[in-house]
């Protein structure tokens, strides 16, 4: 074994170790659930078939009703065990989960690596066409097996790094567990609307769709009942009557709150909860000759151009992070300290005044008012921007084909990680095989160092790769201003107790909430 | 009037024709796809690959006169596909959800319309000149003139936040539930008995149906109030007075040959009706098929945005075709026949 071999195989174990130490404890407590919880929110889950989708609101209904193997806990949004007690590297193309004993489906059969076996099958089976059945890396997964009751094994096609970054790899945070033996005799129509078969917190009540999912409290949840007895989630699209709900006591919580609604709710007898946001705001620009922004000179000056601390005190009542790199805060490759622009509009005038050209901006309605706002600090410099307003699809569209000079973008980083799948979707050259243009930025250099980082089993080396692409991107190629990250906000009623808001998972721990009520 | 309704669904069948045509080519040349928009961002290490893969099992990588030859040969079959969004949900299922919804809505609405604009025009119409006739214009105008979604919220802060009255939005109260016998809520409540939820979804239909119902009523009270006028200066209508009728008896009579106009501008109105459900049912959380719609255009769901269409514009005909058959019914004077300029 080389001296490289035996440092990676220490670290695996170090980090199995450390896996299994940070799984939350299963001490069964003695709680009898009570009273309603009701919230209104502004979707409404499009199926009950966790496979079926790729939207995060209809995660959160099914995963109150089914847990997965790990989940990001707040506020690093680290993957911790939650089925699973430990995930081992056996090898580098193999890897062990030991799952819990004793955890109960709703229907009182006991949770088995079978149901685990089944639930990646069954997401991977050509005939289910899952739109998830490629998130992470499970492209490049051969096959499952179990090994005995308890203990689950992956054999991948290419090596998926240490256990931390394999949880990642093997979507082991993002797949909910299915009843297999529920699920085996359904056809793909019967289980869009299926009630629910997991072993979560909360067990199905009802589906009316586009008004109201119910769900009650499952006592044998094996992290203790919950303490409230029912929730109801109801769908409240426009956010001004989901504030009204709220003030008239109709509704017990509601999200998301933007700030629009956060004075007139800030002067009510009504508590928020804020978490920092995994949804950072940036300015791309088109970095493809032609474009103005294509002199790097021009993008450093545009890091320099804009007020964003103006931006989050006024438009956001400070219930925003400010950004300087490319990571969000919280995100894997954020470097802490490092702030490599500033506000200096003296270093950012004489380059953006000799531009003068009419130049567009185009930016989704939601975001209209901050994008007015860049837009209008641009045009302190002599710039001549005007926005343009586009619905959420033609915004898409516009970025895909990178049809633009300036883009009011935004960019999710809710599953904490940048490199791998974050990286790729916006900056590696790879993306420009199926038409996904964005800024045109392009750097093979920059992309062997990611895939060398993604391999890398010793964290520190890892740690150090990372920071070189993530400065690379910031201050050398700057194909974007990153600007700020908007809180998630959620307003409840005083008598709503024990929420703790989460950027990922959202609602994650509605087991622990009570009501007064 | 056979030859007239055989002559109108022949005219249907070429409007739907053409309605296909243009909202399948319309929603592609829209930017944006629903693939596109579910596979925007997520944490797939190759989400080209999984997005090109989604596309090819959907048959929306196959040429276009193809997916529309398809959608074409499935409507013919009173097929209309699956959300793309919605994990297949078949949209006749959507749409048997939201349609009776919509239609409960917009009867509530017309009856509010109606009940307000008929004693306003008369009114008006009456007291010609007069500061009633003037209020009632102002009235008309104002109803007309008023954003329904500011209307809506409005409504909301006054009758359900300040003074608790109506619920603020939805169907039912959450703790309610309703035997489905046709879909229609209130429908189903009466049929079933359940007179808890009937009061419950009628006092959350107020809202909605109060703001749509004004938005529509101020065009009823213009047409009602001039026909009135026009009937009022007729002979017949002084050799009433003169033979002694009653005020009353002379309004009824008044009205009974004002109604055919405002008849057929009610019918028309129906396509007004159903496109401000767009707006409303979004605002108070009313999942008609407005709600449905513009949910789906959103998304660029395209099996239900197309769906939805034409269904709604056969609806629309629909109810046309019905103004013109009961204006026929209510004035004698007016024929109705098929074939070239035998009208």
């Amino acid at each position: 074994m080389t001296e490289r071999n035996l440092y990676g195989t220490a670290a695996v174990s170090a980090l199995a170790m450390a896996l299994v130490l940070s799984a939350p404890m299963a001490e069964a407590q003695e709680r009898t659930p009570s009273g309603t919880l009701t919230i209104g929110w502004q979707w409404d889950p499009s199926t009950m078939d966790p496979q079926m989708h790729r939207q995060r609101y209809t995660q959160i209904i099914s995963h109150n009703m089914r847990d997965k193997l790990f989940y990001q806990e707040p506020p690093g949004l680290t993957p911790v065990p939650l089925l699973a007690e430990s995930l081992e590297q056996i090898d580098e193309t193999t890897y062990e989960a030991r799952i819990r004993e004793g955890v109960l489906f709703h229907n009182g059969d006991e949770l088995t690596a079978e149901d685990v076996v089944f639930t990646f099958q069954r997401l991977w089976a050509e005939e289910t066409n899952s739109p998830r059945a490629g998130m992470g890396n499970m492209r490049n997964i051969d096959s499952i097996e179990a090994v005995d009751r308890y203990t689950v094994r992956w054999h991948t096609a290419v090596p998926f790094g240490p256990p931390a970054s394999a949880v990642v790899g093997l979507h082991l945070t993002g797949q909910e567990i299915l009843h297999k033996a529920t699920y085996e005799n359904l056809s793909m129509e019967e289980a869009r609307t299926h009630p629910p078969m997991g072993v979560g917190p909360f067990s199905f009540v009802e589906w009316v769709p586009e008004q109201r999912v119910v769900m009650d409290a499952f006592e044998d949840y094996w992290q203790g009942s919950p303490l409230v007895e029912r929730i109801t989630w109801r769908t409240i699209p426009e956010e001004a009557i989901r504030v009204a709900e709220l003030l008239a006591g109709s509704v017990d919580m509601i999200f998301p709150v933007t700030p629009d609604f956060l004075g007139q709710l800030q002067s009510a007898n009504v508590k928020l909860e804020v978490v920092p946001g995994t949804y950072m705001r940036m300015v791309m620009m088109n970095v493809r000759e032609g474009s103005p922004f294509h002199d790097p000179e021009v993008r450093r000056a545009m890091n320099y151009a804009f007020d964003r601390q103006a931006i989050v005190d006024f438009l956001y009542e400070g219930l925003a992070n400010v950004n300087w790199q490319i990571p969000g805060s919280g995100q894997e490759g954020f470097i802490e300290g490092y702030v490599p622009f500033s506000y200096d509009p003296d270093k950012a005038r004489p380059i953006l005044s000799q531009i003068t050209e009419p130049i567009e901006m185009y930016v989704e309605s939601a975001w209209e008012l901050p994008a007015q706002v860049v837009a209008e600090q641009l045009r302190g410099y002599g710039m001549n921007i005007t926005t343009v307003v586009l619905d959420q699809a033609s915004f898409n569209a516009r970025n895909e084909a990178g049809e633009f000079d300036l883009l009011f973008a935004g960019g999710g980083y809710g599953a904490g990680t940048f490199l791998g799948a974050y990286y790729n979707n916006h900056f590696d050259c790879s993306r420009f095989e199926s038409n996904r243009i964005r800024t045109g930025f392009c750097d093979p250099e920059l992309d062997a160092l990611e895939r060398q980082a993604a391999a890398e089993a010793d964290p520190v080396l890892r740690r150090e790769y990372t920071d070189e692409i993530v400065r690379r991107l910031t201050e050398v190629h700057m194909p974007w201003v990153p600007m700020f990250s908007p809180s998630d906000v959620w307003a409840m009623q005083p008598h709503v107790e024990g929420f703790a808001g989460s950027s990922a998972g959202q609602f994650f721990n509605m087991h622990e909430v009570s009501v007064g009520n | 009037m056979l030859n007239f309704i055989l002559h109108r669904a022949g005219q249907t069948l070429i409007v739907l024709f053409g309605v296909t045509l243009i909202i399948f080519f319309m929603l592609r040349v829209m930017p944006g796809d629903p693939v596109a928009l579910m596979f925007a961002e997520g944490d797939d290490e190759d989400i080209g690959a999984a997005r090109a893969e989604f596309e090819r099992a959907l048959g929306l990588d196959r040429p276009l006169y193809v997916q529309y030859f398809v959608f074409l040969g499935d409507i013919l079959r009173l097929n209309f596909g699956n959300s793309i969004v919605r994990g297949g949900e078949p949209v006749l299922d959507m749409v048997a959800r939201a349609l009776p919804l919509t239609i409960e809505l917009s009867i509530y609405a017309l009856l509010i319309a109606l009940v307000i604009a008929v004693p306003v025009a008369i009114l008006s119409a009456l007291k010609q000149n007069t500061v009633w006739d003037r209020g009632g214009t102002a009235f008309a105008l104002i109803g007309v003139s008023l954003p329904s979604f500011w209307q809506g919220i409005m409504l909301v802060m006054f009758f359900a936040v300040w003074i608790p009255i109506f619920p603020v939005s939805g169907v039912l109260d959450t703790r309610l539930s309703i035997t489905r016998v046709t879909g229609a809520p209130f429908t189903d409540a009466v049929l079933t008995g359940n007179w808890e939820a009937a009061w419950s979804v009628l006092r959350h239909m107020t809202l909605p149906a109060l703001t749509l119902g004004t938005g529509i009523c101020g065009q009823f009270v213009r047409v009602l109030r001039s026909s009135l006028l026009e009937v009022k200066h007729q002979d017949f209508i002084d050799a009433f007075r003169a033979r002694g009728l009653s005020e009353r008896a002379v309004v009824r009579h008044m009205l009974h040959n004002a109604m055919p106009t405002t008849a057929v501008i009610i019918g028309l109105r129906i396509g007004a009706l159903l496109s401000g459900t767009i707006v409303i049912e979004t605002v108070f959380a009313y999942p008609g098929m407005g709600y449905l719609l513009i949910q789906a255009i959103n998304a660029r769901d395209f099996p239900v945005v197309q769906g939805v269409v034409v269904l709604l514009t056969a609806m629309v005909i629909a109810a046309n075709l019905m103004a013109d058959i009961i204006h026929g019914m209510l004035d004698p004077r007016v024929k109705l026949s098929g074939g070239r300029g035998n009208k």
